[in-house]
């Protein structure tokens, strides 16, 4: 019965859904208000249907009922508890089941929080929302429906994939859809900005603290993903190029360019048409990466659904969302205004090299992506895009973008800015970036990650020379916009820092070691001294007790570990964090060698400074949050 | 189903009712109840493209009893297996169920799992029929190779239980794989007598006794040498063996491998009557030997089988 309401409950977010859309563009109309209450009673009720329907989700998952298929598919009586909850969105319908969870919640955020000044405006939003949720609830009902039941009920559940057994996988995926649905605010609000003839600056001013939210969220998901495969797939790798990795990286290039667009064009009215087109861009690129993950086009290490027939819904829902945005772009983009013209060194000409470089990268990165998909299409099956293609072509706008970015804070708004003293003071900087290029030509470093090092330093006293400059600024919520600001940059420098530090990494050792051998790797002395039974509810595991002598004395665990429901093997790996690096260690098959012991493969690696990675993401997660809460604070002391 | 209908009319409309209450001052006043009789109906219309009203539930706790009450019989070999497992998700000490478990999952040839299992039952309660398990799933494991851990557990349960068959037969199948066709001689032939003649194990360790104990022993160099050499003739070779086993046999020095091995050589060479000429001098040679006897006794039974279908 339980499966049964969820199907309903979903059904009926789909239909409440409807009559938010309908009251919604009723209310549009100045006299309409009853219409507006009822539309957003619509989107608060699709919220209750569609969370209860995800509840009654992972109650099936808790009680193991496998006569739901998405269950059966993904669970298993014998998996922690808190797997069991985490596998209600580890597959293809359970997600799209959170995705809609969230796309109605922002349906309902809208309608509470949104643009309490301007109802025609807001109520259109709610409208175009209740027309995304119908599109997403649809698929989802008549597509992939989570609660899809089995006649012929299996006595066992085939379990979730064993490496998304993994608590920051469990986290990944939500924390991935807020970013990429809360961008759907962003669009409903460009596209009801469009269809009411608003001009741009109130446009932006709408849409940016929605976008800086996501963007937070995207990047924080997209961190946790990094992370995740730096310690799970087990061979220290950050970063891929992996379909699936692009398809959340595009739209998080695509946000950014778009806070910093909807800034200009709040300030002075510029840029006013593009932010709509990066509002409608950032979205239709977040629904394709949902195309790029489930229709099965792409070969990805983590895409979760291979079905072509899905993948059309999709590819139909995206072509609606991407094609009306456009053409409604096309068709209404005359009336945003066409701001007040600014000088080539004024901080919107900055702004707008800025936005060139973000969308030229995540232009490089869509044709990387889709290449393989068109040389397909054109005959040449077995093509795929490496790693060296994305770092050959994006690297040299990133560090483009590195030497802007500091600049642009001392920048007048509209008029000419690049004065004798920016010059003197961005000459200090380079000291900054030549140290950093020392730093890292004594690290190895290659002359690419030299210059990137550079670049970096030069960014960071920039954005130390932008704190000192700016710490008289009154008033709360420029203080939070200015600490975002702040964040965010230095975040950016962070992560190429750490990128950086990353090359120069040595390949990892590996030897095959039986119980009391020792190999050396990067000046760490690594003993096995046993290995032992450390079996789990679902798992059969080996684990290593290895003793680490060096720098400092410790123990690493690693484990291999075999999930017996799925016959997967999967290895746990070790990390002893320091502040110069990782060590990271990982324990293979055991072999009986030539001299008849049984030895196991260890693999050993040092990974230098990974920990400014994660700082980096977390500084720019955080600068974006910071600088939403500046923002809605200061809508509010407007309103 | 009819609760499902009464909950489903409930929440429904409780939600629509929540969504539509600001336009129930409209006029006319059919037109909201219209309204939210459409929204429920769009509902009702999605939940029927694919719903099950009729099809209850089936959790897990649900399942595992009536699977606990269902006999053996009508259970599927899958759901068998589930059983123990629920019978262990009840009470994980319970060591003969961890048994019973790593039997059944040996038989599926999951012997990862198996060897899990049996420790986990060898460690709750010390059983040598679950040692000598243990040790027979080292060995499928490692395509029939009798591991030091399979040893290891064999010797624990031969320790316990002196007479059991599998261990003494595995452990002189280990002696012999280690090239100690002696010792595996003398552990096989010390279990056969110690078997009851009744036990099915009896005939089977005889069987395998004699197929490995009268195996030619090969010395590959000797055989690359004497195939590259011109003067080569195999039938000179066999000879030359036969005579080697005659000739340690009529000495008094033969041990029970040299009979079986020359017994196998005339069958091989089809001179069955030959063969059952060195069988009747072996069992008059060995009659003290209850072990040894056993062998013999099965050979010179299956000798007089195909004599009988000759």
């Amino acid at each position: 019965m339980i499966a049964e309401l969820g199907r309903f409950l979903l059904a009926l977010a789909l239909a409440l859904s409807v009559l938010q859309m309908m009251g919604g563009w009723r209310a549009s109309g100045a006299t309409a208000t009853l219409a507006g209450k009822v539309s957003a009673n619509a989107a608060y009720a699709a919220l209750v249907s569609v969370v209860i329907a995800f509840a009654l989700l992972i109650v099936l998952f808790l009680q193991s009922d496998f006569s739901v298929a998405y269950v059966a598919g993904h669970s298993h009586v014998d998996k922690p508890l808190f797997y069991k909850i985490a596998a209600a969105w580890g597959g293809h319908e359970g997600s799209m089941l959170l995705w809609c969870s969230l796309l109605v919640g922002v349906g309902a955020a809208l309608a509470k929080f949104a643009l309490n000044h301007d109802v025609s405006l807001k109520f259109r939003a709610v409208s175009i929302q209740g027309g995304l949720q119908i599109l997403f609830l649809a698929f989802a009902a008549f597509t992939s429906n989570p609660f899809d039941r089995l006649v012929d009920i299996p006595v066992q559940g085939a379990d979730l994939n064993p490496i998304l057994q993994d608590p920051a996988l469990a986290i990944h995926p939500p924390t991935l859809y807020i970013g990429y649905v809360g961008l759907s605010a962003a669009f409903s609000l460009a596209v009801a900005g469009l269809i009411e003839g608003r001009g741009g600056a109130a446009i932006a001013a709408a849409l940016r603290p929605w976008a800086l939210f996501a963007w937070s969220a995207l990047t924080g998901g997209i961190a946790l993903g990094a992370w995740w495969a730096y310690y799970e797939l087990g061979w220290g790798g950050w970063w891929f190029w992996d379909p699936v990795e692009n398809a959340s990286f595009m739209p998080w290039l695509i946000a950014a360019a778009l806070i910093h667009s909807a800034i200009a064009t709040e300030k002075s009215g510029n840029f006013a048409g593009w932010t709509c087109f990066l509002a409608i861009m950032a979205f239709s690129l977040s629904t394709l990466g949902a195309f790029l993950v489930r229709s099965g086009v792409l070969t990805s290490v983590h895409a979760f659904a291979l079905d072509p027939e899905r993948g059309l819904w999709i590819l139909a829902i995206m072509t609606i969302i991407a094609g009306g945005g456009l053409a409604l772009f096309a068709l209404r983009s005359g009336k945003l205004g066409s701001g007040s013209g600014f000088s080539l060194s004024s901080r919107e000409a900055f702004i707008g090299a800025n936005n060139l470089l973000l969308v030229t990268v995540a232009g490089t990165v869509l044709f990387g992506t889709l290449y393989p998909l068109i040389s397909g299409a054109l005959g040449d099956t077995g093509i795929s895009v490496g790693a060296a293609y994305f770092n050959f072509t994006a690297a040299p706008f990133l560090a483009a973008l590195l030497i802007l970015l500091p600049l642009a804070p001392f920048l007048p708004w509209r008029k000419q800015g690049f004065n004798r003293r920016l010059a003197m003071r961005s000459a200090v900087w380079i000291l900054a970036g030549v140290l950093a290029g020392i730093w890292a030509l004594i690290l190895g470093a290659t002359p690419i990650a030299v210059g990137a090092a550079a670049f970096a330093g030069w960014t960071l006293a920039g954005i130390a020379a932008d704190v000192w400059h700016h710490r008289v600024i009154v008033g709360m919520a420029s203080r939070f916009s200015l600490a975002g600001r702040v964040l965010a940059h230095a975040g950016v420098a962070a992560i190429a820092l750490g990128a950086v530090a990353d090359s120069t990494g040595r390949p990892e050792t590996v030897r095959a070691l039986a119980v009391g051998e020792t190999l050396e790797a990067n000046g760490f002395m690594l003993t096995l001294d046993a290995v032992q039974r450390a079996d789990g509810p679902n798992y059969l595991a080996d684990e290593a007790r290895i003793g680490v002598t060096g720098r400092s004395l410790t123990e690493l665990r690693p484990q291999r570990r075999f999930y017996t429901a799925g016959e997967t093997t999967t290895r746990e790996v070790a990390i002893r964090s320091g502040v110069g690096g990782d060590l990271y260690v990982s324990l293979g098959e055991p072999r009986t060698r030539d001299d008849g012991v049984i030895a196991y493969e260890v693999r050993a690696s040092f990974n230098p400074m990974v920990w400014l990675l994660g700082l980096g993401a977390m500084l720019i997660a955080l600068g974006g949050l910071t600088a939403f809460v500046g923002n809605v604070a200061a809508a509010r002391r407007r309103q | 189903m009819i609760a499902l209908a009464i909950m489903m009319a409930v929440i429904g409309f409780a939600l629509i009712f929540v969504a539509m209450y600001p336009a129930f001052r409209l006029s006319p006043r059919w037109q909201t109840p219209a309204i939210a009789c459409g929204v429920m109906a769009i509902a009702i219309l999605v939940y029927f493209v694919d719903g099950r009203p009729g099809q209850a539930g089936a959790p897990y706790e649900q399942q595992a009893a009536l699977r606990l009450a269902s006999s053996t019989a009508d259970l599927t070999p899958a759901a068998r297996l589930e059983r123990v497992r629920d019978t262990l998700r009840q009470n994980e000490d319970d060591a003969a169920a961890w048994a019973e478990l790593g039997r059944m999952l040996a038989r599926s040839e999951r012997e990862l799992e198996a060897i899990g299992a049996f420790q986990r039952s060898i460690r709750l309660e010390l059983d040598p029929q679950t040692l000598s398990d243990l040790g027979q799933t080292f060995i499928n494991l490692n395509d029939g190779q009798v591991t030091p851990e399979a040893v290891s557990a064999f010797e624990a349960a031969q320790d316990m239980a002196p007479d059991l068959p599998e261990p003494a037969f595995f452990l002189g199948l280990a002696a012999y794989q280690a090239g100690d066709m002696d010792q595996a001689e003398a552990i096989w032939v010390g279990i056969l007598a110690r078997l009851d003649a009744r036990d099915p194990f009896r005939v089977l360790i005889a069987q395998q006794a004699f197929q490995l104990l009268s195996q030619l022993q090969v010395d590959t160099a000797a055989i690359d040498a004497a195939l590259s050499s011109e003067n080569f003739d195999p039938q000179t070779r066999i000879g030359g063996m036969v005579g080697r086993l005659e000739g340690r046999v009529d000495e008094g020095g033969a041990t029970l491998s040299d009979w079986l091995r020359l017994i196998r050589v005339y069958g091989m060479a089809g001179d069955d009557d030959g063969a059952r000429i060195v069988l009747d001098r072996a069992r008059e040679t060995f009659s003290d030997e209850a072990g040894a006897m056993a062998i013999l006794n099965l050979l010179a039974a299956a000798l007089a089988t195909s004599e009988g279908q000759e």
